[in-house]
């Protein structure tokens, strides 16, 4: 069978520390001979591994871009990989990192330095999926019953993935860091994060930069943030938990069999426990102090606490290993109109729930999908507007095909009329079929592209790239966009 | 094992497992379903395909040797050759050297016939339409194996073939479509020149998916001008 290993890097720029791997990803068409051709990704190793770097900030906002610069043309050198080599790949920028002022400038700064595959992005749900995947959650879920919470820690954010059977079915993200209180060594107080101002309040916690924290103090507001977070994972929240929450936040989550510790805390807690003001204050914040609460928290609830494969790392890997995925082997593409990043995926149910397939209540449906769309998204020429994504599809017979074809193409028309190229993603294996549909249907007045086989339900934004093996395309499904 | 896992387990497999017994026997129900599967592979081997759906895609009927089902079964040879007049009717109703020849055969499984068709033909004809590939007269062969493309082949000297026929029904499926295609089939072809796309059924490989992948498959063919495992895919 014909193989081929790509080369992809990560690179994770979180809170308090910064790291970058290199990987090898090995397609292989695995189609039989007697069936239609598929492919897939049936390895994934890295190939190296920085060391541990200390996120350069110019102040406490600001992250130094150069320095960070330096940093990856050095680990480049160090992996001695060359960059045009590079064909899949993530930046993250992670935790608090993502929300300070200059985000997205790094991001877009980045991805020009990196190479041309490189998937740019921030945001605490694809971090949490990611770090899941990097930290061994998501195998895991293949493996056992029920439900495993990823949770990985680092400087700023808790980001919680939520995996059953292979795939992730929530995402919930906490402020909960070891940075967001730094101390001096002697547990003077220099910086306090805003995010957890309104929870230390609340939890009677009268914190002012200047004030001196005694080690029984900086335990209780650590344990009071474990318990937060953990109560609220076990569906009864206390201490204000919701307070924690990042933004929007679902109030209602899935009830959790085991949980996974990753991130820079998750490797902290494998320590002992602080026995001093001067212990805990090592790296001049909170963090081995509220990595020694969590481990005396999680025992009062009902999750099995699983060890994660790999911990600091967990991102970066996921980053690096999991980010890029590979289409179906009969999809429809005009490769010359690869790669086409940064699409948004508007996604749309091809029958409802316990419903038939009802030509007239999805042309509705997809007609206001897309006049909503339309107002929001603008394609450049020669660019698609949106991705649309066709979940819960039928047994698609002829009849339903033609009709399908039609609706879409007549819909597509009408909301975006000076746009020029259709993106549909499927997910079942039909996308050779529906793709030859509407086509023959617009007499080459579109281009069409049409791939399945992804799952797109954890995703805003898609990345396609250039074929891989036989027709596959490397695609990555990512959750913010620059 | 637990219960959940053994409900995911079934649902993740057709085969029979999981069922239960009564002492050494299966449990009535399980054995009646075996019973009524079982009937149904034997009725889709000994049934017809209906006129009704041959008039619907205008199929002309023509049968090999085969004489009866039985002899079908018996004497595969006989179901890869026609007898003069069935050779006089394809060469009378054919157009002679078509870019691809379509047939379908119902092979040892009608009822593959019966429920893929109606799928499978129309999307492969439009996937071949994409690719501005013309096709000969399609026609119905009754009692057809998969190489009796060669004597076609030998008649009507088609540059690509695609043969669309029953495969042996199973306990599982008794409608389970194949689709064989070959570059300039004639008598004497090798085995190994021949490709197919099987276990075509709505539980399987998606019927107008497998049908869109056809066209691809010839459209390779006949660039490359060769089939079977010479052809690059």
């Amino acid at each position: 069978m014909p193989e081929n290993w790509i080369t992809s890097i990560g690179l994770d720029i979180g809170t308090s520390t910064t790291k970058f791997i290199a990987s090898q990803l090995l397609i292989s068409e695995s189609g039989n001979g007697f069936s239609l051709p598929s492919c897939q990704i049936v390895d994934r190793r890295v190939t190296y591994s920085s060391p541990i770097y200390t996120t350069p900030l110019i102040n406490d906002y600001k992250i130094d871009m150069d320095k960070i610069t330096c940093i990856l043309e050095r680990e480049y050198g160090n992996s001695q990989i060359r960059m045009e080599n590079v064909k899949a790949g993530a930046i993250i920028i992670t935790g608090e990192a993502a929300q300070k002022e200059n985000a997205q400038s790094i991001i877009h700064y980045l991805a020009d330095r990196a190479g041309d595959f490189v998937v740019a992005t921030a945001g605490a749900d694809l971090e949490g999926i990611l770090a899941g995947k990097g930290s061994g959650a998501l195998r895991r879920s293949t493996q056992v019953e029920g439900i495993i919470a990823n949770i990985d820690i680092g400087g700023g954010t808790a980001n919680v993935a939520l995996f059953q059977n292979g795939r992730a079915i929530q995402t919930i993200t906490f402020n909960v860091g070891g940075r967001l209180i730094r101390l001096t060594e002697n547990g003077k107080i220099v910086y306090i994060s805003d995010a957890i101002q309104l929870w230390l309040k609340k939890n009677d916690f009268y914190l002012e930069l200047g004030d001196t924290l005694t080690f029984p103090q900086v335990q209780e507001i650590c344990n009071k943030m474990s318990d937060s977070m953990f109560s609220f994972l076990s569906g009864c929240p206390q201490y204000s938990a919701e307070l924690l929450l990042l933004d929007s936040q679902p109030t209602e989550i899935f009830p959790i069999d085991e949980v996974i510790i990753s991130g820079g805390i998750g490797q902290m807690m494998r320590n002992g426990p602080p026995a001093t003001i001067r212990n805990v204050t090592k790296y001049g914040d909170i963090g081995p102090q509220l990595a020694h609460s969590l481990n005396e928290s999680i025992h009062a609830y009902s999750f099995i606490f699983t060890q994660a494969q790999e911990t600091t790392k967990a991102t970066v890997i996921g980053a690096g290993m999991q980010n890029t995925e590979v289409s179906g082997a009969t999809i429809y593409v005009n490769e010359a109109l690869l790669p086409i990043k940064n699409i948004p995926i508007c996604t749309i149910p091809v029958v409802e729930k316990n419903h038939q397939w009802e030509p007239e209540s999805f042309q509705i449906r997809l007609g206001d999908l897309l006049e909503q769309a339309g107002k929001i998204y603008h394609a450049k020429e020669n660019e698609p507007p949106i991705a649309l994504a066709l979940s819960n599809i039928p047994n698609c017979t002829y009849q339903i095909l033609q009709e399908l074809s039609a609706s879409i193409l007549e819909q597509f028309r009408n909301n975006f009329p000076s746009s020029h190229c259709l993106v549909i993603l499927c997910d079942s294996d039909i996308a050779k079929a529906l793709g030859q549909a509407i086509a023959r249907r617009c007499h080459g007045t579109l281009d069409i592209l049409c791939i399945d086989q992804i799952d797109f339900t954890y995703g805003d934004y898609i990345d396609l790239g250039l074929p891989v093996a036989g027709e596959s395309i490397s695609i990555s499904v990512k959750t913010l966009a620059f | 094992m637990n219960k959940d896992s053994l409900l995911a387990l079934k649902k993740s497999t057709p085969a029979r497992i999981g069922v239960g017994r009564t002492g050494t026997r299966p449990l009535t129900k399980d054995f009646l379903l075996l019973r009524i599967d079982h009937a149904a592979a034997v009725d889709t081997v000994y049934g017809e395909v209906s006129a009704k759906l041959l008039d619907q895609f205008n199929l002309f009927t023509v049968d090999t040797c085969f004489e009866t089902k039985e002899r079908y079964l018996t004497r595969p040879d006989l179901g890869r050759i026609f007898a003069e007049d069935a050779q006089a009717l394809i060469l009378e109703k054919c157009v002679k050297r078509p870019v691809v020849q379509i047939v379908i055969s119902d092979g040892l499984s009608s009822n593959a016939i019966e429920e893929n068709l109606r799928d499978v033909y129309p999307t492969l004809l439009d996937s071949l339409e994409s690719y501005n590939l013309t096709t000969g007269t399609p026609f119905f062969v009754r009692g057809g194996r998969v190489a009796c493309m060669d004597v076609i082949g030998e008649l009507l000297e088609p540059e690509a073939f695609i043969l669309l026929i029953g495969e042996r029904p199973g306990l599982v499926c008794a409608h389970s479509l194949s689709a064989y295609m070959c570059y300039r089939p004639r008598v004497g072809t090798k085995e190994s020149d021949r490709m197919v796309i099987s276990n075509i059924h709505q539980r399987g490989t998606t019927p107008i998916e497998a049908a869109a992948h056809m066209g691809t498959m010839i459209h390779k063919m006949l660039e490359q001008k060769t089939s079977g495992v010479s052809l690059v895919i």
